[in-house]
């Protein structure tokens, strides 16, 4: 019992220590962004803002909605944040990109089409599972019909033990 | 075809139903006139033999090659359809004897024959064709003056048949040496040459006096006086033989078998007026008679024919223990005691408990062991049981009787006591030793049918399925059985089981086991057809289309042992088509293959596998279609965040690749 408990506090103390330094890592490479190129952090921390509001807001231990959400925000931010770095990355020019309104909906668009495909994928899943468990309890049950017409009903009425499933 | 009352037997002997011949008929086997019509000018008759009396089929197939002219030589043996009863009956065709009886009846008075007639005549012919018989082992059992015929211009004798009826059975209990003489009609047994002497020397009595001399007494009396006396005595009594006559007459008349004359004793008489003599009579008598009903008895064995005419009074008197006093003080014959202490002791192979009855039947054997086999009101000789349990077989009672003496061993018990056992004594004690076992099982084709048909080589089946076609083998049996078949009735119960059992060529006890410990009607059938067609196999070469189609017609039970439904079906269309050959074996190996079996099995085993194995997988998975919800929210959104990264991935390539310049 001891050991367990020792074995599961030293994985609580590196995960808790790991979390802290990527949390550190990510703030030292967000302030060297912004000192190095604030015009393209602005515009990336305003386009990603449904991510982040994502992240918060999923409750899941694997957080694949924030994960399909941010991944379809990014695919959003990405074209503007490249035409930003290539045209000049300025202020004015990143306050324009954020203040219009075709450039917000293509980046919250692209947030919204991540969250559209984890809310219709699970149904789209659960409907072709339904589907194929279905069409093989079919197979089973056709299976065994044609062992009861090649062997009589009392095929069906045994003592036999089953094989291993397959 | 043969006319209105006539019977045609293999298309040859013509029979008239009408015409009886009185004088040639036995007790129960009756002769009627006949022609042969391949020899019109024959002199021969028929008999046709009752259903539950066997007929000595033994002697009849031995006593062909007799060569003797005073022999009767049966001609044919057949079955054939009697117009009167439209049932089938047992025919013998049988040379009619030349010439005419010596006496017509027994109770006639003839001119007393003259020595010298009987000297050079009448004896040697019969004891020439004794001799005859002798070598084969077989007795006559048949000798009497209104059976032996002669030709008035040649004098030649013929003695008439000896086949029809069982040993014994017709001849008055005078001619009977007395142990025989004592038994039921049907159970005086085969006998040997012996007994055939004791005959010879009766008739002579009656020739040489012309008339019966004990006419005039009752059975009863005349075996008491037998008993008492001894049959010389008793049957002579104050008559005057011709003097030449008295030695041979009296040597032939001994009532101990192994002191009488034999043929040769006989002979040397004929030839030379010399025999030998008479040993000395060891009979014991005493002076306290033993009392017993309005009777005193002074010897022991004619206490042991006083007991066994009273049986229930016999009992008390052995419980009592009064019979070992009388012995011990009053008659003092220490092999008597000695065989009467022997009486109480069950011994190694005996019975396993000896009850009252048994006590005084054994007794009886101790006070007379050359006397017959006596069991309540049951008297037989140990070579006479088989014709006497077929002339039994419909009376519960006596028949349960006798199977009680069989079962407690009271033959052997016989055998062990015999002061002189003969070689048939011995062959009838193997025989019963033999088939005793066979009594002891419940199983058709067992028990005392079996039993029956065992003992009596010459007992027609006696089931009712085959009652009118009077079949006396298998064949005749299977013919039968073939032609009921094709009325769709039963072919097979405890007769025919038994019959079968007895009759046909190695054991089928194994198959008769089978059709008795069949759990179902698929397997008793089966088992019955695997008997029927090793019968078949071992009789003469013959079709069964009735018996083939009656089991096909039933074949469905045998088929459903079979698990496999397209095997069932091919099985079926091979066993329709092996039918059609009348031979049960094709059809047995059809529905009975071993390899078919096996494949069957071992498919219906990896089948019902397979089933469960299917019924387990889909009711699992019908289970988990209740979490397939839960399991696709979590499996979707996985999908969902790889799109989106796909998506992702894919926009900053593109955008890369056409915005860099």
């Amino acid at each position: 019992m001891s050991n367990l408990a020792n074995n599961s506090e030293i994985k609580t103390l590196s995960g808790g220590r790991g979390r802290r330094l990527a949390l550190i890592l990510l703030l030292l490479f967000g302030a060297m962004l912004f000192f190095a190129a604030a015009p393209l952090f602005v515009v990336f921390l305003i386009g990603m803002a449904p991510t982040v509001v994502a992240f918060i807001c999923d409750r899941d231990r694997e957080k694949y909605s924030a994960i399909a959400i941010g991944a379809g925000n990014l695919a959003g931010v990405v074209p503007f944040l490249v035409s930003l770095a290539i045209g000049g990355p300025t202020l004015a020019r990143a306050g324009a990109t954020i203040t219009d309104i075709f450039s917000l909906a293509v980046m919250f668009g692209g947030a919204g089409a991540g969250w559209f495909l984890v809310t219709v994928l699970p149904s789209v899943v659960a409907v072709y599972m339904s589907v194929k468990t279905e069409a093989r309890i079919q197979r089973l049950r056709k299976n065994q019909r044609r062992l009861v017409e090649e062997w009589g009903a009392d095929v069906a009425r045994t003592a036999v033990p089953a094989a291993k499933p397959r | 075809m043969a006319g209105a009352g006539r019977a045609l037997l293999l298309g040859r002997y013509d029979i008239d139903s009408s015409t009886v011949l009185e004088g040639l008929s036995r007790p129960g086997a009756t002769a009627y006139a006949a022609v042969d019509r391949n020899e019109p000018a024959r002199a021969i008759y028929a008999i046709v033999t009752g259903a539950r009396r066997p007929i000595r089929l033994r002697a009849y197939h031995q006593l062909r090659q007799i060569q003797s002219e005073t022999f009767t030589t049966p001609l044919r043996i057949g079955s054939v359809e009697w117009p009167q009863s439209r049932r089938h009956e047992t025919v013998l065709i049988v040379p009619r004897p030349t010439g005419l009886p010596l006496m017509e009846r027994l109770d006639d008075t003839i001119e007393p024959v003259p020595y010298h007639k009987l000297m050079r005549t009448i004896l040697p012919a019969i004891i020439e064709m004794l001799g005859e018989m002798a070598d084969q082992h077989i007795a006559h059992r048949t000798i009497r003056p209104d059976n032996i015929f002669i030709a008035g211009d040649s004098n030649r004798i013929t003695v008439g048949e000896c086949f029809s009826v069982p040993a014994g059975l017709s001849q008055p209990a005078v001619f009977e040496p007395l142990e025989r003489a004592m038994c039921l009609p049907e159970g005086r047994g085969e006998g040997d040459v012996s007994d055939d002497m004791f005959a010879l020397g009766v008739t002579v009595v009656f020739l040489a006096l012309g008339q019966n001399p004990v006419a005039d007494i009752d059975a009863e009396t005349l075996l008491l006086r037998r008993r008492q006396l001894g049959s010389y005595a008793a049957i002579v009594g104050k008559r005057r033989l011709p003097t030449e006559l008295i030695q041979m007459v009296r040597s032939l008349l001994r009532d101990d078998s192994a002191d009488r004359w034999g043929i040769e004793d006989l002979q040397s008489w004929l030839h030379h007026g010399r025999g030998s003599s008479a040993p000395s009579a060891a009979k014991i008598e005493c002076a306290r008679p033993f009392e017993f009903g309005e009777r005193r008895y002074k010897t022991a064995p004619t206490l042991a024919f006083g007991l066994a005419a009273d049986w229930p009074a016999a009992l008390e008197v052995v419980k009592a223990g009064k019979i070992d006093k009388w012995l011990d003080k009053a008659l003092k014959d220490k092999r008597c005691q000695s065989a009467l202490a022997r009486c109480r002791v069950s011994g190694v192979n005996g019975p396993r408990m000896i009850n009252d009855d048994l006590l005084l039947a054994r007794t009886l054997l101790a006070l007379e062991p050359n006397g017959p086999l006596r069991y309540r009101d049951i008297v037989v000789m140990p070579d006479g049981i088989g014709p006497l349990m077929a002339a039994l077989i419909n009376d519960t009672t006596r028949l349960k009787t006798l199977l009680d003496m069989l079962q407690s061993m009271l033959p052997a018990f016989w055998i062990e006591l015999k002061n002189r056992p003969n070689l048939a004594m011995f062959a009838a004690d193997e025989a019963l030793s033999r088939v005793l076992p066979l009594l002891a099982q419940q199983a058709a084709g067992f028990g005392v049918e079996r039993m029956l048909y065992e003992f009596n080589p010459g007992l027609t089946c006696g089931s009712p399925l085959v009652a009118d076609a009077n079949c006396s083998d298998v064949t005749q049996l299977l013919k039968a059985l073939d032609r009921r078949a094709e009325e769709q009735g039963a072919v097979f119960d405890r007769h025919v089981a038994a019959f079968v059992a007895a009759r046909v060529s190695g054991s089928v006890d194994r198959d008769l086991n089978d059709v008795s410990l069949a759990g179902n009607a698929g397997d008793k059938l089966l088992a019955q057809l695997r008997l029927f067609a090793y019968v078949q196999a071992k009789s003469d070469a013959l079709e069964l289309p009735g018996l083939c189609r009656f089991f096909l017609s039933k074949s469905t039970a045998i088929l459903d042992t079979y698990r496999n439904v397209e095997l069932r079906a091919k099985l079926a269309k091979n066993a329709r088509s092996a039918a059609e050959s009348g031979d049960l074996t094709k059809v047995e190996k059809v529905l009975n293959s071993e390899k078919n079996r096996r494949w069957d099995s071992n498919g219906y085993t990896l089948a019902q596998r397979q089933f469960r194995s299917d019924e387990a997988e889909a009711g699992a998975l019908l289970e988990s279609i209740a979490s397939i919800p839960e399991r696709s929210r979590d499996s979707g959104k996985q999908i969902g965040a790889l799109a989106a990264g796909a998506m992702s991935l894919a926009t900053t390539v593109i955008v890369l690749l056409t915005q860099m310049p």
